[in-house]
């Protein structure tokens, strides 16, 4: 029996092949080319970085070398300034309430009502609230008049008046006042 | 015949080389991701020695810009600090501040109670009934801060000036442990003046 060679199909599995090959050939030139200059790249970095390191650690020897030397005054200025600053922290929380109580009995002694004060109550953001007793309705209107001045009125932030009441049995104008103080820390 | 097996041969030694250059391709991924590896080490070091540096920079420089006006006397103002904000409160460390309190502005507390609510891990909010003369009185609003031996402040002052005999006054007081974890953690920028020593002086005073 004759044997046959089908050269077409041949041949384009030749072509095939050497087309694959040369494409893989090109890949792995490419994925080489590209080995080489990520690894002069990371090479750099690294020399980079570990110089940067030796520095770094240079650095945190010098640091830990002077506090070493004073470690006894680090201590104490660590408690020092943790505790002074919490004192600070703290001391802005208070009203200083008496201070201001006095600074009212300032305003109101120019209008002869200083021992008038009924009652006073101040909190740390200077929200005021007092009440001044009075026995005649023209003395109450005089204090009306009063913290209508703009020099009395250059004290407080704000200041309204919240109720004026009477006292029937005893004859007594009593004036509540709410506002806030200018602050004085 | 003779075609074929040049073309056998030439595909025998593409093939090795492209083998070869695999081979060489993967080994030098490998040493890519190896480098890569390492690179990202040192820079995970480099951040947290950064870090370090920096609370030891600042640990530095609070020694640093507060040794010549402390150094002498910070034993002393932490003894001050230290007994106007303990580390730790006791019900004695209490009880002694209101008597101290007591015998320098000459008022009576005759009870207290605790504010629950106002009441935090640090602060402990009091409320004392007190009674005295007006004068008594009026030096415990002027000197409620440091008299008691303890760092007391009042959030709300509230009274009436006509029957300043007997009143409820609201105190807090202050406890703080010394943090060891913030040791190094004082920032540099902390300067110590002398105004704050003539603070603590005057404080030291009152006690």
């Amino acid at each position: 029996m004759k044997r046959r060679i089908n050269l077409f199909s041949q041949r384009i599995d030749n072509q095939t092949a050497k087309r694959y090959l040369r494409t893989g050939q090109r890949v792995t030139y490419g994925v080489l080319l590209f080995g080489v200059i990520a690894l002069m790249v990371l090479f750099g970095t690294y020399i980079f970085l570990n110089k940067n390191l030796a520095d770094l650690k240079t650095k945190k020897n010098t640091y830990e070398r002077y506090i070493l030397t004073n470690q006894s005054f680090n201590q104490d200025i660590q408690n020092f300034v943790q505790k002074f600053s919490l004192l600070k922290t703290y001391i802005k929380t208070d009203a200083n309430g008496y201070s201001y109580y006095r600074a009212l009995i300032s305003i109101l002694e120019p209008a002869g009502i200083a021992d008038n004060i009924d009652t006073f109550s101040i909190d740390n953001n200077q929200d005021l609230d007092y009440s001044i007793k009075v026995s005649t309705y023209e003395e109450g209107i005089q204090v009306l008049e009063f913290f209508e001045r703009p020099d009395v009125l250059e004290h407080f932030n704000s200041l309204t008046l919240e109720s004026f009441n009477i006292t029937q049995n005893e004859v007594e104008y009593t004036m509540t006042f709410n506002g806030v103080m200018k602050s004085r820390k | 015949m003779e075609g074929v097996n040049k073309l056998k041969l030439l595909i025998s030694k593409k093939y090795i080389s492209v083998v070869l250059f695999i081979v060489l391709d993967i080994v030098f991924l490998v040493f890519i991701s190896f480098l890569g590896y390492k690179i990202y080490g040192i820079y995970s070091e480099m951040q947290s020695l950064k870090a370090e540096i920096d609370q030891l920079k600042s640990s530095s420089l609070l020694i640093k810009n507060n040794k010549d006006l402390l150094e002498d006397n910070i034993g002393e103002y932490n003894t001050v600090l230290d007994s106007i904000i303990p580390d730790t409160e006791t019900y004695f460390q209490v009880i002694s501040a209101f008597e101290q309190l007591e015998a320098k502005t000459g008022v009576n507390i005759e009870s207290y109670s605790i504010n629950l609510p106002e009441t935090t891990e640090d602060k402990m909010s009091l409320s004392l009934t007190i009674t005295g003369t007006k004068e008594s009185i009026e030096t415990l609003f002027e000197n409620y801060h440091y008299f008691g031996g303890r760092l007391m402040t009042n959030e709300k002052l509230e009274f009436n000036p006509e029957g300043l005999d007997s009143m409820t006054f609201l105190v807090n007081l202050f406890h703080a442990s010394t943090d060891e974890s913030a040791s190094g953690g004082g920032s540099g920028s902390n300067v110590i003046s002398s105004d704050d020593i003539e603070f603590i002086k005057q404080i030291e005073d009152k006690l």
